[in-house]
């Protein structure tokens, strides 16, 4: 085989000792004298992030390394919590450049064209470049604006996925691993090339109700008239409670389970947009860009019609390998799909490994959005920022 | 139709044009015709028109109306989803808690040291409940103010911090005297205390439920959330009353065992120091018996040689060879000759203890047959049982049963153990001498219908110089020396002695004797 992949988790309370036991416990599935290329760390953001870094650098310390804090890592084993996952990936044939982008909050478009560019600078020219994997800060900056800075260095319809760095549900900060540095407010990004083959599913399986409303006043991710009225009027309506009771309620509970639609021509689902939080004037932010004159419905899920949602995505993302096997497969699992599962969040992640088969190694963790194309792969659709989405990433060879 | 409308004000205003420029009055007068017929056919025209716009717009608001319906319909579908999910929640949340509440049940249950009993509560069985911070405090005495126990998803610094801030507030002493349990939802509606609370925990909703070990409250657990979306309800003080109970139950039950193995430890420590003085005071006692037996075997040989010289002189005295003896003389020789043989008994009895307490005594164990010895003592003994009218039995298997033993010395056993129960039994009694082979050994019981022994002799009837108090003994003189003698005897052949007796019915002596080969002298010596 010419892709090796590991994936090792630990909980250790001590977090340098957390770091060393799941790079340990990747690196062993590599195979003896094997040094991998790129690793991956999803954790919890309960760790000493530096002393975590350290840990796994004393066991891996000459490999490129990205990674994200998280609302929960998932695994083969089923999500878990508190946890660090590594991914260690080894291979002749697969090609893996690391870039960063910095202060998104300042210029999202700009860290986004940088974290790319990096990637491109470091591809060696005549690879066929397959996709870009982006972790980037949930909480910070306008992640549509970030990939429209990658798209601008990689093309418009070059896929990308990825998932928002995540803090637990505290919505205080998250964290981004870079080689050495932990970052915020940052984009990390990879750019995978050679000669393999990738396939990517994103699905949420919320389905539409009531009726639509036009978007009549926004700001990138500020909803803030919906048919005229303050839009926050609309949770209103539907859930019967008033607009100031609606700014104590934590609005990202509430969206979670009901968030808005956003729907898109030609397109099988509306996209979804996660309202977190109501201002004082009524106005709705997002987590996502809503733009001017958009449709937009109330959406509910069912944990069947999102099971049957996960089980799709794995489906396209399967058929996007057109027929090779997947040496690995990352799961980006919105937060709320999590919430939605409750006790059964484990069904859905055993769904795609049913999908991929038992000996699949799966490394993914729950965000605060979610970046993939829409639309079959081989369309190579263009990519957006979702949110309560499973997105699937297959790779390959 | 819009069309036609076009057409005819196109011929419209062409009729008019003729008939504005035409100068002849019939012209005029049937364009004027042609017109009237024109506007009549547009009037007609419009009203069709407008008939059939309201048409329109009554379908559309029929829609509108179906599109508000629906819109109301997905209100109602979304409030009843809602109190679901809440409800699913709530359910979710318990059941996981109380699965993990007997898991941590069954793990409490067993530990009974306090401090292993406060490592169980993990960050996972916390988590699994549904909160991220929880401390426990516990009052190690009544009077000082409860310690933090256990901290689990707070950073050591921050444990300190908690710990040296002093808490003290109005409705933790509602938690202590009442028993309450408080819930603080948000900071919207917590007290100014609460907040401080909120403030010092670094959480955003928190409950305490007290801890109440024997009946008093000794106690209380802290859990806290700091994420919007784990909120705490009403239903999970009840998971925590359930918890709360559980630690209040595993910590008095290990408090009650470290009070027992304080006790029991106490004890031992008592025990092992009497043991020590037992033992030193045996050791003494071991050496006076030694100078006891030393003295004894000194004083008896002293005693053997004068009494041999008084036996002998009022042999020759009674004898008449020093002159003729009067019959009061004779009489007084007689009882020196008779007290004097009483005292040489008691002087070879003592001797022989002393002998074989010191294992100075000499045996020669031989495989003899016990058979022959019983016969000879029933031969012995037939002279005075005939006197008395006791009928002495002997129950004894055919085959010669052979022992180990010295065959005197085994003699001597029998002789006292007979003599004491022809003493005890009256005239017509039965004296029995069995003789019941076993494995390795072979037990003897000699059983009388004499008067029997007291349950409270019995313990006694081994030691030296004990005579069990009754009429018999009153009048029959004895050393108080037979049974100790028969005991050490039987010892010395590594066989065991004891009594079975009924007040009024008999006594029954057993004794064992090995049927393997023991050596020469095995005598135990203290």
């Amino acid at each position: 085989m010419a892709i090796k992949v590991g994936v090792g988790k630990s909980k250790e309370i001590d977090s340098f000792a957390a770091g060393t036991l799941a790079a340990k416990n990747a690196i062993d599935q590599l195979g003896s004298g094997k040094s991998p290329n790129l690793i991956f760390v999803f954790a919890s953001p309960r760790f000493d992030h530096k002393q975590l870094i350290q840990g796994i650098k004393s066991v891996i310390s000459d490999c490129p390394l990205v990674g994200c804090t998280t609302a929960g890592e998932i695994t083969s084993e089923g999500p878990d919590k508190k946890s660090v996952v590594i991914m260690a990936i080894e291979s002749n044939t697969l090609h893996a450049a690391v870039g960063l982008g910095e202060n998104i909050s300042k210029d999202s478009r700009r860290a986004g064209q940088e974290a790319a560019h990096d990637t491109v600078v470091k591809t060696r020219q005549g690879l066929a470049r397959h996709v870009f994997l982006m972790l980037s800060d949930g909480l910070t900056g306008n992640g549509v604006d970030i990939i429209r800075g990658v798209q601008e260095v990689l093309g418009t319809s070059f896929p990308i996925v990825g998932g928002s760095a995540a803090d637990d549900f505290m919505f205080n900060n998250t964290f981004q691993y870079y080689d050495e540095g932990v970052h915020q407010d940052s984009i990390c990004g990879v750019l995978f090339s050679g000669d393999i083959s990738i396939g990517i599913g994103a699905r949420h399986g919320w389905y539409p109700l009531g009726k639509p409303r036009i978007v009549t006043a926004a700001d990138h991710n500020i909803i803030k008239k919906l048919d005229g009225k303050p839009a926050a009027r609309i949770y209103e309506d539907y859930f019967g409670k008033r607009v100031a009771d609606l700014q104590h309620e934590p609005m990202a509970r509430m969206s979670v389970m009901y968030p808005l639609g956003l729907s898109i021509p030609e397109e099988e689902e509306c996209i979804i947009r996660n309202a977190m939080r109501v201002d004082s004037e009524g106005s709705l932010i997002c987590a996502g860009e809503v733009p001017k004159g958009s449709e937009i419905r109330v959406m509910m899920g069912s944990k069947e019609t999102a099971l049957k949602a996960a089980k799709k995505a794995a489906k396209i993302a399967l058929s996007g390998l057109r027929k090779r096997k997947a040496s690995m497969v990352f799961i980006f699992d919105s937060v709320s799909r999590e919430r939605l599962f409750g006790l059964k969040a484990k069904e859905e992640i055993a769904v795609v490994q049913e999908i991929f088969g038992p000996d699949t190694p799966i490394a993914g963790f729950y965000t605060y959005g979610e970046q993939a194309p829409l639309g079959a792969t081989i369309n190579l659709g263009q990519t957006f920022f979702h949110n309560e989405t499973i997105v699937v990433f297959a790779i390959g060879e | 139709m819009k069309i036609n409308i076009w057409l005819i004000l196109v011929i419209g205003a062409a009729v008019l044009s003729v008939v504005v420029i035409v100068d002849n009055m019939v012209a005029k007068l049937m364009g004027g015709f042609i017109l009237l017929v024109l506007l009549a056919y547009l009037a007609e025209v419009s009203r069709d028109e407008k008939e059939q716009i309201d048409k329109m717009q009554r379908a559309l608001d029929k829609l509108r109306n179906a599109y508000s319906e629906l819109d109301e319909q997905a209100k109602i579908i979304i409030r009843t989803d809602v109190e679901l999910n809440r409800t699913q929640e709530e359910l979710d949340k318990k059941v996981s808690g109380l699965y993990t509440l007997h898991e941590l049940g069954k793990l409490i249950n067993v530990t009974l040291n306090v401090n292993k009993l406060f490592a169980q509560i993990t960050e996972p069985l916390i988590l699994k409940l549904g909160f991220e911070k929880t401390m426990i405090f516990l009052k190690d005495s009544f009077e000082l103010p409860p310690q933090c126990k256990a901290a689990i998803g707070f950073d050591a610094a921050h444990i300190e911090q908690i710990k040296n801030a002093n808490i003290t507030s109005a409705f933790l002493k509602n938690v202590f005297d009442v028993g309450n349990s408080v819930l603080v939802k948000n900071a919207e509606t917590a007290n100014a205390d609460q907040k401080e609370w909120l403030n010092l925990f670094g959480v955003r909703a928190f409950v305490i439920v007290p801890l109440v070990i024997k009946e008093s409250v000794q106690g209380y657990i802290f859990v806290g959330n700091t994420s919007t979306y784990n909120y705490i309800s009403e239903g999970d003080i009840d998971s925590l009353f359930i918890l709360s109970n559980q630690l209040a139950i595993a910590l008095d039950n290990a408090q009650l065992y470290a009070a027992l193995k304080k006790s029991h430890d106490e004890l031992e420590i008592r025990v092992d120091e009497r043991t020590q003085e037992l033992a030193q005071a045996n050791k003494k006692l071991v050496k006076l018996d030694k100078m006891k037996s030393d003295f004894v075997s000194a004083v008896s040989h002293e005693l053997r040689t004068p009494l041999t010289s008084i036996k002998g002189y009022a042999a020759i005295l009674s004898a008449g060879r020093l002159g003729a003896v009067t019959p009061v003389q004779a009489e007084k020789l007689t009882k020196i000759s008779i007290h004097s043989d009483e005292l040489v008994k008691l002087v070879n009895d003592l001797l022989d203890i002393a002998r074989i307490e010191s294992g100075k005594i000499g045996m020669s164990i031989k495989h003899s047959s016990l058979t022959e010895i019983v016969k000879s003592i029933a031969d012995l003994f037939f002279p005075q049982t005939e006197e008395n009218q006791i009928h002495l039995n002997t129950e004894i298997p055919d085959d010669s049963m052979m022992v180990w033993m010295d065959s005197s010395q085994i003699s001597r056993v029998f002789i006292n153990l007979i003599g004491n129960a022809m003493k005890f039994t009256p005239r017509d009694g039965t004296i029995v001498i069995r003789v019941k082979p076993a494995v390795d050994y072979i037990n003897v019981e000699i059983s009388d219908s004499g008067i029997g022994i007291s349950q409270e002799d019995i313990p006694h009837l081994f030691d030296e110089f004990y005579r069990v108090e009754n009429a018999i003994n009153a009048e029959k003189k004895g050393t108080g020396l037979g049974l100790p003698l028969v005991k050490k005897i039987v010892e010395a052949h590594k066989g065991t002695i004891w009594v079975t007796s009924e007040v009024g019915k008999g006594t029954t002596f057993h004794f064992s004797l090995s049927t393997n080969q023991i050596e020469d002298l095995q005598i135990s010596i203290d």
